[in-house]
């Protein structure tokens, strides 16, 4: 009973980081629908830059955040406006080119950093109680990713500017007819959620590690929580992300090590069998 | 109604793959006016209107709005200039609300939507994709009239929709004129449209081959005979 109480909490904690590090790519599919191929990449490049803000120049968390955002922003607006924009509606071309921006961007990191896993310095306070273990890094990074996802949420649900984003996802003439620039909003949208991998980043990364190699675990979980959960959909990332986490830690709680890693992708193609949409997509998405 | 031309088109010309689509097309709709353009499928006068919202780009000729031109500007910078637009086929914006889509622009102020269109205003709450044909079709109109254009344009409005949506939705645009708004309306209903508006112009082929006042043209044995069935 105490293993499975424990795995439960370890299940909700790393659901809340799994639903961070995919709000990004569930966003830019959700409105621009493209694939973002290279949303590891820029997850791994934010990750970089909260490594040297905090490794190397003692920066807060807090201007690490800023710093991350931007670059991974700025990443986005730059792939969006080279790349993704003059490949709209192909989806061959948009995915090979997200596959040879990831491709730049992690031979270009590890001729910069290294090939060597990097650690940033976390707490190891814990929180205890009724006999379970919350160590006190994880249980922060799900506040804070929990916080950013509502953050996120009430933005696209709540604002006028989420209501435009919208609406330009919905019926891209029909919003320019209305006086809405697309271009501009599927840049602002490409950088958002570009720039929130990189938040993802700085929040993740002391949990995890960082390495260049780390772009392709980011991409198969973000891939994974946005394809149970349904395509676009914010919260169905929330719901995916939940239930890719808590699996994860029964899986890795219960099974033998060797095993355990497969369950997720067995989640996964069960979801892709039964309901390729995914649990909150809609038929007009499917995967 | 005043002297002021609010939009001009002169001698517009569109060519698809080499072959003339539209050809010397001259329109001009007064402030205040509400101005029908008829014809048969296939005349040219959904083409027409994609030019003057910058769907298309002409091959030849000006698109003037108050004097100024707009030609070949990208849609969203026309419609920013004061063109309100209600495409064909009523698109709207299925996953927002009806109040999110009522209020994704400055409301109107010559005229109040809500009372204008009550049957939407009753479905404030309701998704826009849950709405019948008419309902579409008023809160496309609803969009077209946000931030207060120049001018409407309004793509067949009355497509699809059922006799009684039908005269629900000329008596809206009756009000709109009324309460001093500019409309243009391609419209294949000719009977209706000749009955709403001020002025009409009959197209055929790409060309403009009649124009006046719509009661004139109502009262024309060729017009009745082409587009009235009688």
């Amino acid at each position: 009973m105490q293993l499975f109480l424990q795995q439960a909490v370890n299940g909700l904690m790393l659901g809340g980081m799994f639903t961070l590090m995919s709000i990004g790519l569930s966003l830019m599919f959700g409105v621009m629908r493209v694939a973002n191929f290279a949303y590891g990449a820029l997850y791994m490049l934010g990750g970089y830059a909260a490594f040297w803000a905090s490794n190397l120049l003692g920066v807060p968390n807090s201007i690490a955040i800023v710093v991350a955002f931007a670059a991974a922003f700025l990443m986005g607006v730059v792939m969006e406006q080279v790349g993704f924009s003059r490949f709209r509606g192909n989806e061959e071309a948009t995915l090979i080119f997200g596959l040879g921006v990831a491709l730049i961007a992690r031979g270009g990191a590890v001729l910069a950093w290294g090939s060597q896993t990097r650690f940033i310095p976390v707490s190891f306070d814990t929180f205890r109680f009724g006999g379970m273990v919350l160590p006190a890094s994880r249980f922060w990074a799900a506040v804070a990713s929990l916080l950013i996802v509502g953050l996120v949420y009430l933005v696209v649900n709540r604002t006028r500017w989420g209501r435009i984003i919208r609406a330009v996802a919905d019926n891209p003439e029909r919003a320019a007819l209305a006086g809405f620039n697309t271009k501009f909003q599927y840049l602002l949208t490409a950088g958002l959620a570009t720039g929130l991998a990189g938040v993802a980043a700085v929040m993740l990364v002391p949990v995890f590690s960082l390495s260049p190699a780390v772009d392709d675990s980011a991409l198969y979980t973000a891939m994974t929580v946005v394809i149970l959960g349904g395509l676009g959909s914010i919260p169905g990332c929330v719901v995916g992300g939940f239930l890719l986490g808590i699996i994860t830690a029964f899986s890795y709680g219960y099974l033998p090590s060797p095993i355990a890693p497969a369950v997720p992708l067995l989640l996964l193609i069960v979801t892709l069998a039964l309901k390729p949409e995914g649990l909150f997509g809609s038929k007009d998405r499917v995967v | 109604m005043s002297d002021t031309s609010i939009l001009t088109l002169t001698n517009v010309e569109s060519r698809i793959a080499g072959a003339l689509k539209l050809a010397g097309i001259s329109i001009e709709v007064k402030k205040g006016e509400l101005v029908s353009i008829l014809g048969a499928n296939g005349a040219g006068k959904t083409s027409l209107l994609g030019i003057i919202a910058g769907l298309y780009k002409p091959s030849a000729g000006t698109v003037r709005l108050e004097g100024m031109s707009i030609t070949g500007l990208p849609p969203y910078r026309i419609a920013r200039k004061g063109i309100g637009f209600a495409p064909q086929n009523h698109p709207i914006f299925n996953s927002l609300s009806v109040a999110e889509t009522l209020e994704l622009g400055r409301p109107n102020t010559q005229i109040d939507v809500e009372s204008l269109f009550p049957n939407i205003a009753a479905k404030r709450h309701m998704r826009a994709a849950s709405l019948s044909g008419g309902e579409r079709q008023m809160l496309s109109m609803a969009i077209a009239l946000q931030n207060d254009p120049k001018i409407c344009i309004f793509d067949e409005p009355s497509s699809g929709l059922a006799p009684k949506i039908v005269s629900q939705v000329f008596e809206a645009i009756k009000r709109m004129v009324e309460a001093g708004i500019t409309v243009l309306m391609v419209e294949q209903n000719a009977r209706a449209a000749l009955r709403f508006a001020d002025r009409a112009y009959v197209m055929e082929h790409g060309k403009i081959i009649a124009s006046g006042l719509a009661g004139d043209l109502a009262n024309d044995d060729q017009i009745r005979r082409a587009y009235l069935g009688m």
